[in-house]
């Protein structure tokens, strides 16, 4: 099994087998593209080892995965917010390290990996008030109270 | 290789926005880095799709001005009735303070502080998904004149859909005001650079490709389901069922060939007594030919479901060249066997199978077939000529009677097809036992 060396930004090389590290769809059309596997580290800009390592996690278990189909009217591609037990698992991380998950499986294209994480995210808003969802994800409001009479009178028709 | 290096140095992010921000801290526990407040629009647009429901994207608005402006859009992508104004008692929706009804009376009302010619958020409006009673005299999209206001935003080309979902019941009852809307749509659709795409589930009448081919650009059309709600009455049967046939196939057949963009077909027949009467089938024979060769010509279908017996316990559809998914509901009779034994079926991944637990099997095409009653234990296909070769996915329901099944039918499906997932052929195990 041939293996590449990924080297994150902060400067940590990591050593993978080259089909996880193709699971993300800009190393896999690099190293098409080059023909031949590197023998030298490449450089990941983006990402820090932490998440890095991460990924990597993410990829080693999914190596085997088919790929997601490509078809956007297949009624396959569930738009739900359902998550594999170990990939409930996997995104148990704080908020910030989550958010840098997200970033990065959309730097690499990750597609299923950043699926994973903007559904955690989405299961985090589901079912909260506004206030609610300010202080779990930590916004400031910078709404007068008149901005936000106005908003909830204009939108209230969707709220269901 | 020092090419490359630079090269993947050099290379843009996906997207421009995934820097991360200046402040970022190694540290973990910090809360100033990357948050839901700062990533990129377009990721928080992918959060937001995974939430189908406007209730929960609706208090996103109303926590900062940042979110406000990425979430607007969402709360506008897709306008459908909410159940209570789907419901026949109007009292049940009169008082609701939310909903299209709602929005309506927003609009008449001028609660909007805007500029009367770029009204909310119509310019968002992606898709819009009709049910039955939103298209008749006295709906929801009536009462509350959106109808209207949709017709003038298109005119005004402000407003280009990309999806159309309609559910239909009784084609001759759509009021006035829909099928004006529809011929808007199929106006001005022609010309937006986006293809417009449309989903129609109809039922069988003797309207629905008229009402289709009257009411829609048949080039837009992607997804079509035609159910049958009624059973044909079981007694009575004469010529005149054979001629009520005959006329639904030609509708069928002639509707199919002017469908280029089909890429969802689902066609379900009902339990008629002339198809299990050779006499009465005769007839069919020569129109449901012309059919097959139809459906075998729909080269941009990838997902076809047969919900039998179409209109003989024999019908059986060869799927086109490109036919991923295959879906063969209640179609199965001793000829029905045969021609799927033979049948070349090029690329298809995903098959399943299913027979209703109270459905009879058909003898048609058995050694015993004058006698209708279920015989015939010893009969055998042969399956080694099977043509299934690319399948991924192979899933049945649990058979009425296993005697039914080609023998050896679950040996040769495993053994031809070396793709198949784990849990078909688990199922495959399971179904020989």
């Amino acid at each position: 099994m041939s293996q590449i060396i990924l080297l994150s930004s902060d400067n940590v090389e990591m050593k993978v087998d080259k089909e996880v590290a193709e699971r993300s769809i800009l190393i896999k059309n690099m190293l098409e593209d080059v023909g031949e596997t590197p023998d030298q580290a490449i450089p990941i800009p983006n990402v820090n080892e932490g998440v890095l390592r991460k990924v990597i996690e993410w990829c080693e278990h999914h190596r085997n995965d088919p790929p997601p189909p490509a078809d956007e009217d297949s009624d396959s591609r569930k738009k739900s917010t359902d998550i594999e037990e170990w990939d409930q698992k996997f995104m148990q991380v704080d908020q910030e390290m989550l958010f840098e998950i997200i970033l990065a499986a959309n730097y690499l294209d990750i597609k299923p990996l950043l699926d994973v994480g903007c559904k955690t995210v989405a299961n985090m808003i589901k079912g909260k008030s506004p206030e609610e969802i300010r202080k779990t994800f930590n916004i400031q409001n910078d709404f007068t109270p008149e901005e936000e009479d106005q908003i909830r009178r204009e939108n209230e028709w969707a709220e269901e | 290789m020092k090419n490359f290096i630079q090269k993947f140095q050099n290379l843009a992010p996906k997207s421009k926005s995934t820097t991360r921000p200046k402040n970022d801290s190694k540290s973990p526990a910090s809360t100033s880095g990357t948050s839901l407040d700062t990533i990129p629009p377009e990721l928080l647009s992918n959060i937001l799709s995974h939430l189908p429901s406007k209730r929960d994207i609706f208090p996103l608005l109303l926590t900062s001005k940042r979110l406000y402006h990425i979430t607007y859009p969402h709360i506008w992508k897709r306008l459908e009735s909410n159940i209570h104004e789907r419901s026949t008692s109007s009292l049940s929706h009169r008082y609701r303070k939310t909903g299209l009804r709602r929005l309506g009376d927003d609009i008449t009302d001028q609660v909007y502080n805007l500029n009367k010619d770029d009204i909310l958020g119509f310019k968002y409006l992606k898709h819009i998904v009709f049910w039955a009673a939103d298209l008749d005299a006295g709906s929801v999209w009536i009462d509350s004149g959106l109808f209207g206001v949709v017709c003038g935003q298109i005119k005004a080309g402000r407003m280009r859909l990309r999806l159309l979902e309609v559910i239909l019941e009784r084609p001759e009852q759509v009021c006035h005001e829909a099928r004006e809307f529809l011929s808007v749509l199929k106006e001005y659709s022609k010309t937006w650079p986006q293809k417009l795409k449309i989903r129609i589930n109809i039922p069988w009448s003797d309207q629905f490709s008229e009402f289709i081919a009257n009411n829609f650009r048949l080039e837009d059309i992607t997804n079509l389901r035609l159910r049958s709600d009624v059973d044909i009455p079981s007694d009575g049967v004469g010529e005149d069922v054979v001629e009520k046939t005959i006329d639904n196939i030609k509708r069928l057949t002639n509707l199919l060939q002017r469908l280029p963009s089909l890429k969802i077909l689902y066609i379900s027949g009902s339990e008629n007594r002339c198809e299990r009467v050779p006499t009465l089938v005769q007839p069919l024979l020569s129109e449901l030919s012309q059919l097959q060769d139809t459906i075998l010509g729909l080269k941009r279908v990838q997902s076809l479901h047969i919900y039998g017996p179409l209109f003989h316990p024999s019908f059986f559809v060869t799927p086109p060249e490109n036919v991923k998914k295959l879906t063969f509901t209640r179609c199965f009779s001793w000829e029905w066997w045969r021609q799927f034994s033979q049948c070349p079926f090029s690329e298809v991944e995903e098959l399943e199978l299913y027979v209703d637990t109270d459905w009879i099997i058909s003898e048609w095409g058995s050694p015993d077939d004058i006698d209708m009653r279920i015989q015939g234990q010893n009969f055998v296909y042969r399956m080694e000529h099977l043509e299934l070769k690319s399948l991924k996915k192979f899933k049945t329901d649990r058979w009425v009677r296993l005697d039914f099944i080609p023998e050896g039918f679950f040996d040769i499906v495993v053994a031809n097809n070396p793709g198949l997932d784990e849990e078909s052929r688990k199922n495959c195990e399971i179904m020989k036992e």
